[in-house]
């Protein structure tokens, strides 16, 4: 008890609070241009709440990432360009409800319904975290390894339409997180005498090469399209989202519990929660031919998928330090840096670091009413900051924070590598969330493998014998064998005819 | 650019072979039964067997036939200049930032980038003064990060 009202107090600090407003705009702003993600939105802000302790830096990260999932439906309403992937599921059935004249309640659909599947995957957040903990006291590194395991596992066959190429990309970031002396062995590896990496590649300018710079390479090398603005003045937001509210009650529901589902699962993030979610809805709607010609009912289901499934990424990332999906990646990297290290002990040393950021889970989700209702009213004048201005600002802005981190030049250099990385990947066809969870967990996944074969004497049959252990090693291999079942499956489904 | 999946899967494959290689210099570590080694050797295996994969799948497939499809910015010369602007700049950062100075790169590499990319210079030229100079101020004096006055040094403030 003691522990909340010391989290209110807190969140309820003017600097905090000034922290959260202005993240929440800069969110808002970011995810309403089309070609920013909320993800570069966080690699953007990483720099920033560096300086920040760790309080603030979190509320930051978790405001600024719930209102660009949010904004990033206005462009697909109004310009049929999603605002962030996590808008594309719905994207054309929310344009076309705005040529029938329906923008107002497409729009409001998206921020009530955004607001709905966020308070939902706190409210899951706020229970499932201090029980899973609690749970999860009792985990030695055997059950550490499997987990991680089970997360990057995860990450590949369940995230990633390329197996093969997501496990690619997967082992790119977990070599990256081999470099350096900080492995259990404290050899220098891939140092190549460098003073530089023997620490290690430094995580935040390999985000930003990664999640920002790769996105200007990209936007320079694409002729841009004049952005025509299917409507630019609105009546009430809010009419007629009750009647959504009615008719939809269990769309809006389920939307969100799978969302916050896949969330939680590590390396699937909002933009797929979207996708299955608009899926779903489809598949078991009374009227599914209408899907596609301007109906609400796949934009309420889908749109509270994506902003339940933020949420539900921070379970694995505060309890186990797994991350659900990118952003909490980069949040995970920034908690390191605080000496705060995510895990079930952090709940029960500074359970009042815990409260707080579910407080600012709820904080940023009520705030997004009125600030979402501002950001659609004064979207044509969020539309005339060119981005042809804004991109080369932002690309100083990543030389600025790379540096920053170390004071170091050479960091700019691993920024410039991973951003020219990822934009050749993304044209190849890798996806790039496995390199950046590779490159988080990788240190964990070693650490606790040769922990455990210290402490099993090289006994491997150690790694299945803890019931919990066991578990977790059954369900990670069945998961890997799972690709090819399902393809024998089809094969011999196919040979018959 | 978008190369061939096989010519993909050799990319990856050399790199793998390279990392292996680079592991057999790795010392034993008495007492230590995992070693330095065993992690990248896992990795570097794993990267080559996926790098297979990506070469028989590739050669197999009846797919375009080309080996590399030269994308359309290639054929725009001032998109070629943008994309070497934006990796040229921050090379240049990330060499010379120290001798050259935040405030003399950061504009210039602005207004050239605005330029490219089609804004007038009237505005591209203050635009990028004055985002330097406010980038400059929020991390110099109000975070304290130490960013190189390189040039400008006599005049540092």
């Amino acid at each position: 008890m003691e522990a909340i009202v010391q989290a209110f107090g807190l969140i309820f600090d003017p600097y905090v609070l000034m922290v959260i407003g202005a993240s929440a705009l800069y969110g808002l702003f970011v995810g309403a241009i089309p070609g920013l993600t909320a993800t570069m939105a966080t690699a953007l802000l990483v720099p920033i709440t560096f300086f920040m302790p760790a309080v603030p830096a979190v509320a930051a990260i978790v405001t600024a990432t719930a209102m660009a999932i949010f904004s990033g439906d206005i462009p697909g309403a109004l310009l049929r360009i999603p605002g962030t992937p996590a808008s594309a599921a719905y994207c054309d059935e929310a344009y076309a409800m705005t040529k029938k004249g329906q923008a107002e309640l497409v729009l409001g659909a998206g921020l009530v319904f955004s607001v709905i599947g966020g308070i939902f995957g706190t409210i899951v957040l706020v229970t499932a975290a201090p029980a899973l903990a609690d749970f999860a006291l009792q985990f030695s590194t055997f059950e550490y390894f499997w987990l991680v395991l089970l997360g990057l596992t995860c990450a590949v066959f369940i995230a990633s339409d390329n197996v093969i190429k997501g496990l690619a990309a997967l082992f790119i970031g977990l070599l990256v997180s081999s470099v350096g002396m900080e492995n259990p062995a404290a050899h220098p590896r891939f140092t190549f005498d460098a003073p530089d990496l023997m620490g290690g590649v430094t995580l935040i300018p390999m985000m930003v090469g990664l999640f920002a710079v790769s996105e200007v390479l990209r936007y320079v090398t694409s002729v841009e399209k004049p952005l025509n603005l299917a409507q630019d003045r609105f009546g009430s937001i809010f009419k007629g989202q009750w009647g959504l509210l009615k008719k939809y009650p269990v769309q809006a529901l389920r939307g969100s519990g799978l969302g916050t589902l896949i969330g939680a699962l590590p390396g699937a993030g909002a933009d797929i929660a979207a996708w299955m979610s608009y899926a779903m809805s489809k598949k078991f709607s009374k009227e599914p031919q209408k899907f596609g010609t301007g109906h609400p009912e796949g934009v309420v289901e889908s749109g509270a998928a994506n902003n339940s499934a933020l949420s539900g990424a921070w379970i694995p990332a505060l309890v186990f330090g797994i991350p659900g999906d990118s952003i909490t990646a980069i949040a995970i990297g920034v908690l390191y840096m605080k000496n705060m290290f995510p895990g079930p002990q952090i709940f029960l040393e500074n359970p009042q670091n815990i409260y707080a950021v579910f407080i600012v889970f709820f904080l940023a989700n009520l705030l997004m009413l009125p600030l979402g209702v501002l950001a659609i009213k004064s979207y044509k004048q969020v539309l005339r900051v060119s981005r042809a201005v804004l991109m080369p600002v932002i690309l100083v802005f990543c030389m600025v924070g790379a540096f920053a981190i170390n004071n170091t030049q050479f960091d700019i250099g691993i920024m410039l590598a991973f951003g020219v990385l990822a934009f050749f990947m993304e044209k190849n066809g890798f996806p790039v969330a496995p390199v950046i969870l590779g490159a988080v967990l990788g240190g964990m996944l070693e650490r606790h493998f040769t922990n455990s074969i210290i402490k099993a004497d090289g006994d491997w049959t150690t790694f299945f014998s803890r019931p919990i252990a066991g578990t977790l090693g059954v369900v990670t291999v069945l998961v890997w064998l799972l690709p090819a079942a399902i393809a024998l499956w089809k094969r011999s489904r196919r040979a018959p005819q | 650019m978008k190369i061939h999946d096989s010519l993909n899967g050799a990319l990856l494959l050399a790199f793998a072979i390279a990392v292996y290689w680079h592991t057999l210099g790795f010392p034993e570590i008495p007492g230590d039964p995992v070693g330095p080694a065993l992690f990248p050797r896992v990795i570097a295996i794993g990267m080559a067997l996926c790098a297979i994969v990506l070469i028989v799948r590739g050669l197999a497939s009846p797919g375009p036939g080309s080996w590399a499809e030269i994308p359309d910015w290639i054929r725009m010369p001032r998109l070629i200049v943008a994309f070497a602007l934006v990796v040229l700049g921050l090379l240049v950062a990330y060499l010379f930032l120290d001798k050259i100075g935040f405030l003399v790169l950061a504009p210039l590499l602005l207004t050239a980038l605005m330029l490219v990319l089609q804004i007038r210079t009237v505005v591209a030229i203050p635009v990028a003064i004055g985002a330097s100079f406010a980038i400059h101020a929020i991390f110099y004096k109000g975070l304290g990060v130490p960013l190189p006055w390189g040039l400008l040094e006599p005049w540092a403030w």
